[in-house]
Formats: structure tokens, C-alpha cells, sequence
């Protein structure tokens, strides 16, 4: 509360009258001083709305990018008369859908309560917050009380990516399987019941997986039984490394690099996910420094937990590259033994033509040591760098123009360090093309 | 609230606003020069003194000055009120100090004290009217919907007119109780000294409470500040963790 000046000026004026009229004996200074202490007293008398209280939704949500969230609050007034502003603040990135979050309630005397509703939404992934909901109330004749408070608690809005539909993936995924089945299965993991090959008994061998048929046989020197040697359960796994440098935050809040390599890194784990296959992740580059990590799992829980990682995401200085998230990650792959997709722009490993570049160097590096992790398992990993195109136009960032032949000579260089590139142009192609042309072309 | 509000500018408060801000204006102008005239203190035309007093004001509020406009404006249009009741003194001051020259005592106190309480309740109005203004403007920057600023302003000009309609009917009813407490004088306001203390009297009660209000709401205005509500979610909360 605080006291508004006009209203002592008037006071003031009728102590003057009063003062004069005693004075002078003055019947019509002190009739004025009357009136003017009668509508003093009266607009003094009159106090704010006070115990304000106000209740909301939930304090935490969960909505898509672009999906709108109703904001319902009770508000309840004890006492008082007057005006009350009661206003929330919203997060830069909100968008008022309907409805105003800034209303203004008129309270007679008496118990007074307001159902106040209005709809936001959030064009951007992430984690807001709405806070405290804020009032101020204030006196009529505005010369008198004002007060001011905050009530309602936080709400927390976790705003996710959506992750277009692969659909036409889906359809695709039994033929693939047949064609390439072998391909698809992970080298470490619980058996499962498919048989893969006879071989040698083995000490520690459980004695029901001895082929007793093909032990009868006698066509060992050793006299060894034969055991079925059986796929393991889990699929070939998957793991993602995604840029979050800064360099991927060009162009538009809704379609820049960033916005769309958690897209492609959604549809992968989908894809990955869907067959049950196991998928971590790593994004690096990230606002706070430390780098998002999604230790490997499968099922739905995991494509959850990809989600909310992947809304809290936030680009960052560019501190560090693929070689160390490659280091920082190189436990998981070791054991995984996945296909590996980095998700970044190759365009920005460039410096200048026809010099060495640092970072490209770098980079080439890691894929190769990505490549060699596999060799614990005699096999090679898979590692699929996907180029993010930035946006053509040169609003956005001059001399992105010329990002585009920069790619294609990076991506040979790449290529010959044995990981395999693919250029996705969002504004011209979903992901999920991308990823079907990926899936039919490297079985 | 976090939204910036505009500074005052003509004429944001729409049309009916500047309306009623000019139409208290004129009356009280014109009240004050009929007053003047009648005091012979007056050599133009009351209309002279109407379109000059508002060509002054308006200046002044183009110059983003209300609050110099308007209490500029107060003291000169009282003082041709306040003159006219000088000859009214019951305690011959004007014939001590010789001030008395040029006003006679042949007005009737009953119409001095109506045209003064008139121009005090229009220069209320007319400050309310620039408070109620300011509100609007400020709903209007902050984008409040046109309802609930609507709602509000009609709401706060109800309040206003009932205001001053209590204040006049208390300032009249203080004055018939000064009145009849004066009974055995024949002319009751002009003569009596009753009158002067009743009325008086009560005024400096009404100072004495008003004040009294004031410091008991600065105090409870002092406690409510460090008062935080606490909502129904947190409560719950709370008594989830206390279980």
C-alpha cells in the first residue's frame, strides 16, 4: 500500500478552510471545509480489495511445440472495494492465443471471486515457467490505498518437439528386416530363440543349447558336442550425436538447424525404438556447458525420455567438439556397438578455401575413432553424418549462400573417412524421406 | 505489471472524457465569473473569462502538465468564491485591518455557501475525471479488453457521483443542524456565533477522524506489505510434507 499525494492536497485545503473559516467566523469557508472533509473521509474510508487470493491449474504441463495450454485461475477477493489488476507474466517465447493475461476485476463490497481463463502457446520447445500470478488493487477515486501482491504458484510449462510420423517407414520395416537380417542384430545381449549357426561347445555352454543330432554325427576330431549358437535378443542399436552450437540456431524460431536436427534425431529414435532396437544419446554444445546425455535403453520410456531431453535443449558456445562427446560417450559405444548418427552442419568445419581446417581435421578424427570403436567386436561401426542445411535465404545470415558447395566438399572428406554423409535440405524434404532413402539404400 | 504506461497525451481518454472534463471546466468558469460580476470585480465578459481560462488550461495540459493545470486552476476559480464570503465574517476582521472595502454585506449567505460548495464538488468531479482519464489510459496501453475498462470506469464514475452526492447531502444536513440549534437567532447563519461553532465544531471532527483513518491505514498498510498469501496448491504442498 502506499499513500497517493492528491488526496493529503485535498485534506490540506480543507484544514485551510477550516482553519480560515474559524478565524474569520466564516459560515461559507467552513460549509466548504465540511464538504471537502465529508468526501475525503468517505474516499478514505473506502480501502482496496484485499486478501486476494488466487488458485490455477496444474503447476506442471507438458504440450507439444505450437500446442495451445488453457490457463484457468480463481480469483477471490475478501474485502475491499475498488479495482484489481491481476496480470501473468508469460515467457518471452509464449504467444497469446485468446483471452488476455492481463485482466482488470471491479469488486463491490463482500466476498468477491472471478474466473479468469486465457490460452498461450509455446512456438518453441522447452522448459517455462509462468510465475506467481501478480495483483494490484486499487482504491476507487484513485487518491486513497493501493496494494499490490503475488499469489497462485508457479506453473511449469515442458514444452516438447513433435515428432513427425514415419509411417512410411513402418512399412518398410518387415522386408528390410528379411533382406538384411543379420545386419539388424545386436553383437552383445540376452539370446534370443532364432538359431544362427552350429560352432563348438564351449565351457559355460548351458547343455540345452547341445544339438545332440548334429553331436552324433561325430564329424569333430575333439569329440565336442555341437551347440546351437542362437541371435541375441536386443537389435542393433542406435546413438546420436546432436549440435546444439549456436551455429545451428539460424533463422526462424521454427525452422533453423537446431529445430530441425530434433526433429531428425526424434524420427531416428522412433525408427530405432519402433524395431527395439536400444538408442542413446548425446547432445553437445548446450547452453550450460555440460552436454545432454540419454544413457542407452529402449522402449517407449526411452523415446519419452529423448523427448523431454530433447526440449530442454538450448544452443550453447560452440566448447566442444565431436572428438570429445566422442571420448566422453566412448564407454556406451563400446558397449552398444550402434549405429552412430551425427547430426550437425558440416559447413561450419570450414574456414577458408584451400586451407587446412583445424576443426575439420578434428572431426574427420572422430568419425574414424567412432568407426574403430567397433573393432572390439570385429566389426565396424556404422557412422552416418547427417548435414543440416541452414535456411537459403539471406535474411538470415549473408553468406550462408555459399554453405552449400562448403558441405559437398567437406562431406567427400568426411566419406573418405569412412562414415557416410547425408544432406538433408528441410525446407525442401522431411526427414523421414531422408531416412527411408537411408534405410532401402544401406541394406 | 510489467507493461510501460504512456504518458498522458490529448486526448487519450476518448471523447466522452474530454466531454465531461470541458463541461466541469465551463461550469466552473462560469459560476466564478458570475460571481466576479456580481462583486463588480469584473470588467469583461463572463465568456472572455470562460474561453480564457480554458485556452490556459488546455495549454497547460498539452504541455503534459495535468497537475500544475488543474491546481492552477482551483485556487482562481475559489477565489471569486471566497471573496464574495469575505463580507460574511462574523469576526469584523475586514473593519480591523481595513480590507472590507468594496464588499457589502447584503448577500445571502444560504446562495454564497450553495455557488462555493457547487464549484468545491466540481473541482472534485473534475479531478476525478482526470484520475478516471489516467485509469482508462493506462487499462488502454496495458491492453485491457474495452468490457472490463468500461466496466470499470462506469464503476468508478458511479462511485464519484455518489460520492459527492453524500457530500453535499452531509454538508447540507450539518448546515440545517447548525441551523436549528440557532433557533432563537432570526437570521440563523448570518448572526449567530452557534452556527460558527456547529459547524466548525463538526468540521474538526470530520479533519480529526479523517486524519485518524489515515494514520490507521498507513499502519495496517505497513503489516499487510510483509503478509504473503498463500495459495491453495502451496497449502497442500505444505501439508503434504508435514505428513
Amino acid at each position: 500500500m502506499k499513500l497517493q499525494p492528491s488526496q493529503l492536497s485535498w485534506i490540506a485545503a480543507a484544514l485551510l478552510l477550516l482553519v480560515a473559516g474559524l478565524v474569520l467566523g466564516n459560515v461559507v469557508l467552513l460549509a466548504g471545509a465540511v464538504f471537502v472533509l465529508v468526501t475525503a473521509l468517505m474516499s478514505t474510508t473506502l480501502r482496496p480489495p484485499n486478501g486476494v487470493d488466487v488458485t490455477r491449474s496444474p503447476d506442471t504441463v507438458t504440450r507439444w511445440v505450437g500446442e495451445t495450454l488453457a490457463v484457468e485461475r480463481r480469483l477471490t477477493a475478501r474485502a475491499g472495494i475498488g479495482a484489481i489488476f491481476v496480470h501473468d507474466e508469460l515467457p518471452a517465447e509464449a504467444e497469446l492465443v485468446s483471452g488476455s493475461n492481463l485482466r482488470v476485476v471491479w469488486k463491490w463490497p463482500g466476498s468477491h471471486r472471478a474466473d479468469i481463463s486465457y490460452k498461450v502457446r509455446f512456438p518453441r520447445r522447452g522448459t517455462f515457467a509462468l510465475p506467481q500470478t501478480s495483483w494490484d488493487a486499487r482504491a476507487p477515486f484513485g487518491v486513497s490505498w493501493s496494494a499490490t501482491g503475488s499469489a497462485g504458484g508457479e506453473i511449469q510449462v515442458s514444452v516438447v518437439p513433435r515428432i513427425r510420423s514415419i509411417a512410411r517407414l513402418n512399412a518398410l520395416r518387415t522386408p528390410t528386416r528379411s533382406n538384411s537380417f543379420g545386419n539388424n542384430r545386436s553383437t552383445t545381449g540376452a539370446d534370443s530363440d532364432e538359431f544362427r549357426e552350429l560352432r563348438p561347445y564351449q565351457p559355460g555352454d548351458p547343455f540345452n543349447r547341445i544339438n545332440w543330432k548334429a553331436s552324433a554325427r561325430g564329424t569333430r576330431t575333439d569329440n565336442l558336442p555341437i551347440v546351437n549358437e542362437l541371435y541375441p535378443e536386443a537389435k542393433r542399436g542406435a546413438w546420436i550425436f546432436l549440435d546444439t552450437a549456436t551455429y545451428m540456431d539460424v533463422g526462424s524460431p521454427l525452422s533453423n538447424p537446431l529445430e530441425h536436427s530434433v526433429e531428425a534425431s526424434g524420427a531416428l529414435a522412433q525408427y530405432y525404438l519402433g524395431r527395439g532396437s536400444t538408442v542413446g544419446a548425446y547432445a553437445f554444445n548446450s547452453l550450460d556447458g555440460r552436454g545432454g546425455l540419454l544413457t542407452p535403453d529402449s522402449g517407449r520410456t526411452q523415446f519419452r525420455r529423448l523427448v523431454q531431453m530433447l526440449a530442454g535443449l538450448k544452443p550453447g558456445a560452440s566448447q566442444e567438439d565431436l572428438l570429445q562427446a566422442t571420448e566422453r560417450c566412448k564407454s556406451f559405444l563400446l558397449r552398444l556397438q550402434p549405429d552412430v548418427f551425427v547430426i550437425t552442419r558440416l559447413d561450419v568445419q570450414y574456414d577458408r578455401p584451400g586451407e587446412t581446417s583445424a576443426s575439420l581435421e578434428r572431426f574427420k578424427t572422430a568419425i574414424r575413432r567412432l568407426v574403430s570403436l567397433g573393432a572390439a567386436a570385429n566389426r565396424r561401426n556404422r557412422v552416418c553424418v547427417v548435414h543440416v542445411s541452414p535456411p537459403q535465404s539471406a535474411e538470415f545470415a549473408p553468406g550462408l549462400r555459399w554453405s552449400g558447395w562448403e558441405a559437398q566438399l567437406i562431406a567427400a572428406e568426411v566419406a573418405r573417412a569412412s562414415a557416410r554423409v547425408i544432406e538433408w535440405e528441410p525446407e525442401a524434404e522431411e526427414f523421414a524421406s531422408v531416412l527411408l532413402r537411408y534405410v532401402t539404400t544401406d541394406r | 505489471m510489467s507493461r510501460l504506461i504512456a504518458r498522458p497525451c490529448w486526448p487519450a481518454g476518448g471523447i466522452w472524457f474530454v466531454a465531461a472534463e470541458l463541461l466541469a471546466q465551463c461550469l466552473l468558469l462560469l459560476v466564478a465569473a458570475y460571481v466576479l460580476r456580481d462583486l463588480d470585480m469584473l470588467r469583461v465578459e463572463p465568456v472572455a473569462v470562460l474561453f480564457g481560462g480554458l485556452a490556459a488550461y488546455w495549454t497547460l495540459r498539452a504541455l503534459g502538465r495535468d497537475a500544475i493545470s488543474f491546481w492552477s486552476m482551483a485556487p482562481a476559480v475559489s477565489f471569486p468564491h471566497v471573496a464574495a464570503a469575505w463580507s460574511h465574517n462574523r469576526i469584523e476582521w475586514q473593519e480591523l485591518l481595513q480590507l472590507g472595502v468594496g464588499l457589502e454585506d447584503e448577500r445571502s449567505v444560504y446562495w454564497d455557501v450553495t455557488l462555493f460548495v457547487v464549484c468545491l464538488a466540481l473541482l472534485i468531479a473534475l479531478h476525478r475525471i482526470i484520475g478516471i482519464k489516467r485509469l482508462n489510459r493506462k487499462m488502454l496501453v496495458q491492453q485491457v479488453e474495452r468490457p472490463e475498462r468500461g466496466a470499470v470506469v462506469r464503476r468508478e464514475a458511479t462511485l464519484v457521483v455518489g460520492l459527492l452526492l453524500a457530500g453535499l447531502l452531509a454538508t447540507g444536513a450539518m448546515i440545517a443542524l447548525a441551523a436549528l440549534l440557532a433557533t432563537n437567532d432570526v437570521q440563523l447563519l448570518s448572526r449567530t456565533s452557534l452556527a460558527i461553532a456547529t459547524i466548525g465544531g463538526g468540521a474538526a471532527v470530520l479533519l480529526t477522524v479523517t486524519l485518524l483513518l489515515w494514520f490507521r491505514g498507513l499502519t495496517a498498510a505497513r503489516d499487510e506489505e510483509s503478509v504473503i498469501i498463500p495459495d491453495a496448491i502451496d497449502e497442500s504442498r505444505q501439508d503434504a510434507e508435514r505428513s
